[in-house]
């Protein structure tokens, strides 16, 4: 058997230097479950991942010592999302109406990929799940609670919502989480930037500096909205156990609610005009 | 459209990558309904006013200063919240429905009546602004 | 033969190391809390689960079964006044707000999941708007600041019964669908604890509010401890006519 040539091995190391450098940015991720390996849950992980968290990009905070953000938050991932966005979606979004269709205007949940990096949340726990309140999984505002089970996998019709079907396991230190059946109320951004129900979130929590903080490696997929995935890497600053959870409402008060809705039925009626004086323009008897 | 997985991905993500991070960080509100560089001053009585998170909202039977033979309408005004509202010295009821007010703001790409809030002042004197280039929206 | 020292092969190597210490774990932290004087949560039973409300009619083991409610709060005659003037179109649930415990703990239909973490023990509504979510924080006192629409509420073990005190409610929400408003004074006092082996969660719910009722009023809800999954609820999906 002859021996490799030499040029021949350089060029296969180089394919494996590009696809180190590549792979290098989201450090373990994986392209699916079942490449990596299952364990048990860590012992006492209950009591270390409980709790409220900080995110990066408050005042001061950037990542921990060390750690190099890799994607600031929005709206850079405006820019990279509109980068990615097949030419149907771009359109799409180009025609939606922001009073009608943007969940956060009467406080419908703004879904999973808003109000990302620089969100609070709390991780509450039992030992089927791990429920995310705020946070990379909607702003508390609006109602952004994540469930992740983790005693099951994707159910096999799972009604399509605003959070999606997410189920986690563990490998060794690492939450490894997948979430699908989405629905389509909700954007990549606060830019009219749509997804579809193909919206597939895939996401590697672990905790980095001395357990101080959770690092959240988050792969974003919509195959039919996207040209290619995207990957972004958040941390989240764990705080103490007394740190409040203070009640946060959007539109918190009758009046400021009551507002925004009469706003949302102005523009819902101008919307029924407009669509009604298309129609009436259109000749149904002129066709040939 | 075919997607390319693996080595074409890793490049294109890397490039994207590399562009991203040498881009600046924008500060300013995202692209929205509004535009940035058209202001309207609407002039008229106010008909709702109503604070809360994370945006307020006013009504006015108004028209634009600039063409008072427009016919009177019902316009809306979106506002800061009310801590940032209160900082500027406006609480919740210094302005009521029923007074008379000018209001200033950056005027919508599709022309519709609403404007997003710069400055206000009312017949009683009072005068409260926003710092436009810290808002970052929503 | 082997292969001769390369520079490729050198970097590639170099990556495979950084890998293998990016996957050391982290150093060790100091143990966590266990005594319970630092975690409070630890005192009582364990009420983390998920649970449905029984309706009311439905008779438990041993007798036991939901009593009173928030239609028959006693209210003293001015507050009958404002609740006869109200409108069920002004009731705030139409508007997806919160509706406040006192009102949720009866609600048709109510399920809750619960969750113990250090200091407090968390409740979450599967109708988030209007039951939206409860922290009762353990063994202190509450905190002053401004008037919420699920109130402060801290709580302590009596042995096997959680008991919460809860103040500081603004004055938006009503007492029950009738109108029936309460005062800032409005306290409640609630006490929880599993029944017949762990199947049930019986609330007891106490509210005073001396501007606004004639005395004291407690009623009990039975909750089922189940094992199906909290769905989304989005109250706002569908919203209701709202007069302008």
């Amino acid at each position: 058997m002859n021996r490799v040539p030499g040029t021949l091995w350089r060029s296969a190391m180089g394919v494996i230097v590009i696809a180190g450098l590549c792979a290098l940015p989201s450090v373990a991720q994986t392209s699916s479950n079942a490449s990596g390996k299952k364990t048990a849950a860590p012992a006492g992980w209950q009591e270390k991942w409980v709790g409220m968290y900080e995110g990066q990009d408050r005042e001061g905070k950037i990542a921990p010592p060390g750690f190099k953000v890799l994607y600031p938050p929005e709206p850079d991932t405006i820019e990279l999302v509109d980068s990615l966005l097949q030419p149907w979606a771009k359109a799409r979004g180009l025609t939606t109406s922001y009073e009608l269709e943007d969940p956060g205007q009467i406080c419908r949940p703004t879904g999973p990929l808003r109000g990302n990096a620089t969100s609070e949340f709390e991780l509450l726990a039992s030992a089927e799940k791990i429920t995310i309140v705020g946070g990379t999984g909607g702003g508390i505002l609006t109602g952004g609670i994540r469930r992740i089970y983790l005693n099951r996998g994707h159910l096999k019709n799972p009604p399509l919502t605003y959070y999606g079907d997410s189920v986690g396991h563990w490998e060794g230190d690492t939450l490894v989480i997948d979430a699908v059946g989405f629905n389509e109320k909700t954007w990549f951004s606060r830019d009219p930037q749509r997804h579809t129900e193909a919206l597939h979130i895939r996401e590697r929590w672990k905790f980095v500096a001395n357990d101080g903080w959770l690092e959240k490696t988050i792969t974003v997929d919509d195959r039919f909205a996207l040209t290619a995935p995207y990957t972004v890497t958040r941390y989240f600053e764990k705080l103490p156990d007394a740190t409040a959870q203070p009640e946060r409402l959007c539109l918190d008060t009758p009046e400021a609610r009551r507002a925004w809705i009469k706003l949302y039925k102005r523009y819902e009626r101008d919307y029924e005009e407009e669509r009604k004086n298309m129609g009436s323009n259109v000749s149904l008897t002129e066709e040939r | 459209m075919t997607r390319n997985r693996g080595m074409a991905v890793c490049a294109a993500a890397l490039g994207v990558l590399l562009v991203a991070l040498a881009t600046p960080i924008l500060a300013h509100h995202s692209t929205t309904m509004f535009v940035n560089d058209k202001t309207i001053t609407l002039e008229g009585t106010m008909t709702e006013v109503a604070f809360g998170n994370p945006h307020s909202l006013f009504f006015l039977d108004a028209k634009p200063v600039e063409g008072p033979n427009e016919p009177m309408k019902n316009w809306s005004v979106e506002a800061p919240n009310p801590r940032r509202l209160t900082g500027m010295g406006w609480q919740r009821d210094t302005i009521k429905a029923g007074d008379k007010v000018r209001i200033t703001g950056y005027a919508r790409k599709d022309g519709k009546p609403q404007i997003l809030f710069i400055e206000i002042s009312d017949d009683k004197g009072h005068h409260f602004s926003e710092k436009r280039e810290n808002y970052t929206g929503n | 033969m082997p292969i001769r020292t390369d520079p490729y092969g050198l970097l590639a190597a170099a990556f495979a190391l950084t890998f293998a210490l990016a996957a050391l774990p982290a150093a060790a932290q100091a143990p966590a809390a266990t005594t319970t004087a630092e975690r409070p949560e630890l005192k009582g039973p364990d009420f983390t689960g998920v649970y449905q409300l029984v309706p009311s009619g439905a008779s438990l083991p041993g007798g036991l079964r939901n009593q009173g409610g928030p239609e028959e709060i006693p209210l003293q005659p001015a507050a009958q006044a404002t609740a006869r003037a109200s409108s069920p179109k002004d009731d705030l649930a139409k508007l997806c707000m919160p509706v406040g415990p006192f009102r949720m703990m009866a609600w048709d239909g109510n399920k809750m999941d619960v969750y113990r973490s250090p200091g407090r023990i968390t409740m979450l509504y599967e109708n988030y708007f209007l039951g939206h979510m409860r922290t009762i924080y353990l063994d202190r006192p509450h905190t002053p600041g401004a008037p919420l629409w699920v109130g402060d509420s801290v709580g302590r073990w009596d042995g096997d019964t959680l008991v919460v005190d809860t103040n500081r409610f603004n004055e938006h929400t009503w007492l029950n669908s009738a109108g029936a408003p309460h005062s800032e004074d409005l306290r409640l006092t609630e006490r929880y604890r599993l029944v017949d082996g762990g199947k049930y969660l019986e609330v007891r719910m106490t509210a005073e509010d001396a501007k606004v009722l004639t005395g004291p009023y407690t009623y009990t809800r039975y909750y089922e401890r189940v094992n199906t999954e909290i769905q989304e609820d989005i109250c706002n999906d569908d919203l209701e006519t709202v007069v302008e």
